[in-house]
């Protein structure tokens, strides 16, 4: 029989014991407790450190010049305010275009813009803005389109949405909706909707191209725009194609190791013979394979007129046979055209 | 004779020059179009007529990709024994071509 002492010591053995259980569970409880607190903490510094306040969402307001044409006059404020609203776009995330106080306005202008536009709103920035207060600059603006792609202050709607065309792509293929774009202009200037093979296929070495001149690792830089703007009324059609590359000079210039630049008077020159030549004689330099050539062909062969390119600060029109340097320098490659009743007809259904 | 409508046998919509360029390059053209024909047709003894009529255009790379592979694989000689091109809506076609062949550097 166990004596009352005996008893008495298990009983209190069996009592320490469980204590001791509940101490050691609360210690567990207090070290997870712990545990959790310096994980916490550790998560909030991580954060910390990584922490970037959210972009305010800021408004900034550009003024576009009285003359926005791509002339050889006004071509370099034209691009300098394109360039103020690329700028502006990587500081604030709402772009205010005030247009109220131009008093003209090309076509070419207006295709390049909505070409930024409509390039930058594809990585997130958004756009308002005011139309001109000078009637004929307004009535430009309206037929353009830029309505769709601009919100506006004023309740004004799009006259003609169906007479403007815009297909973006950033792929080497070009899309169906372009050679839409292109039976359609063929519609407009000769009455019948068909295929115009040089045109596309000058197309084509434009949007391969776009890849040769695209930034390395930036994804923005492949895209490319097509605008295309019909004027049933005069027969005649306004395209512009534009990417945001690196442009032909610099993609020449590093191919060539820079020695082509110390070859030309200016960026301009280069340009120009670029196109031109194809195969240029002064340098031995091979050309081929750029497509250039084939660009410039639509011009000699009376395919298009009017065909302006500006490519870096380099601005060249082959109609007036015009090379400038401009003071502003676009980053991209921006190519300007217009087929009308007095080109060669040259379609086929 | 052997004749590859490319319209038809190949594509409307062609592409520009390699692969990678995309779809209905002149690279995949002169695989799956040019060579095995043009195979064929110095088998038989026949001349391949290529025909570049009806489609949306072509840019230059694509003309020079297929018909440099051209003379690169056959030599320049088969290109001017064997080969016929046609191209009725846009003529300058024949005067590239014969001029990409005529650079071709061995």
């Amino acid at each position: 029989m166990p004596t009352k002492k005996y008893l008495k010591n298990k009983s209190a053995k069996i009592e320490r014991k469980k204590i001791k259980r509940k101490n050691r569970s609360k210690i567990r409880k207090f070290e997870n407790h712990n545990n959790y607190i310096s994980k916490r903490h550790n998560q909030l510094k991580l954060f910390e450190s990584n922490y970037t306040p959210p972009k305010k969402a800021t408004i900034t307001s550009i003024f576009s010049p009285a003359v926005l044409t791509l002339g050889q006059k006004n071509a370099s404020s034209t691009l300098k305010f394109i360039s103020n609203i690329k700028h502006e776009c990587s500081k604030s995330n709402r772009i205010d275009i005030r247009l109220d106080h131009v008093l003209e306005i090309s076509n070419g202008a207006i295709i390049m813009l909505l070409g930024v536009i409509q390039d930058r709103k594809h990585f997130g920035i958004n756009f308002t803005g005011s139309f001109p207060l000078h009637e004929s600059s307004r009535e430009s603006i309206y037929r353009s389109g830029f309505m769709d792609v601009v919100k506006t202050s004023q309740t004004a709607k799009s006259k003609i949405n169906s007479n403007a065309i815009l297909v973006s792509g950033a792929i080497n293929k070009p899309p169906d909706e372009l050679y839409t774009a292109v039976h359609k202009s063929m519609k407009c200037v000769w009455g019948i909707e068909g295929r115009c093979p040089l045109l596309c296929g000058a197309i084509i070495e434009m949007i391969r191209n776009t890849v040769d001149h695209a930034f390395v690792n930036d994804s923005r830089s492949k895209t490319w725009h097509f605008n295309v703007r019909f004027d049933n009324s005069l027969n005649k059609v306004y395209f512009a194609f534009s990417d945001q590359g690196s442009g032909i000079i610099e993609t020449l210039v590093n191919k060539s190791s820079n020695v082509i630049r110390h070859l030309f008077d200016n960026n301009a020159t280069l340009l120009y013979s670029a196109f031109e030549s194809g195969t240029d004689s002064r340098t031995g330099h091979q050309w081929r394979g750029t497509g250039l050539r084939t660009i410039y062909e639509l011009h000699e062969d009376g395919i298009v007129k009017n065909l302006t390119i500006i490519s870096n600060n380099a601005y060249v029109s082959f109609e007036r046979k015009t090379r400038v340097v401009l003071d502003e320098s676009l980053s991209g490659t921006y190519y300007y055209w217009e087929i009308d009743l007095t080109c060669t007809k040259h379609v086929f259904k | 004779m052997i004749e590859i409508k490319v319209q038809t046998d190949f594509t409307e919509k062609p592409g520009a020059r390699y692969y990678g360029d995309g779809e209905a390059s002149g690279e995949e053209f002169f695989d799956v179009c040019i060579a095995p024909n043009l195979r064929k047709a110095m088998a038989e003894d026949v001349n391949l007529v290529i025909d570049f009529d009806g489609t949306e255009g072509f840019p230059n790379s694509f003309f020079s990709e297929s018909f440099n592979r051209l003379c690169s694989n056959f030599g320049k000689k088969v290109f001017y024994e064997r080969i016929v091109i046609v191209s009725n809506e846009v003529p300058k076609w024949i005067k590239i071509i014969n001029q990409i062949v005529k650079d071709y550097d061995q």
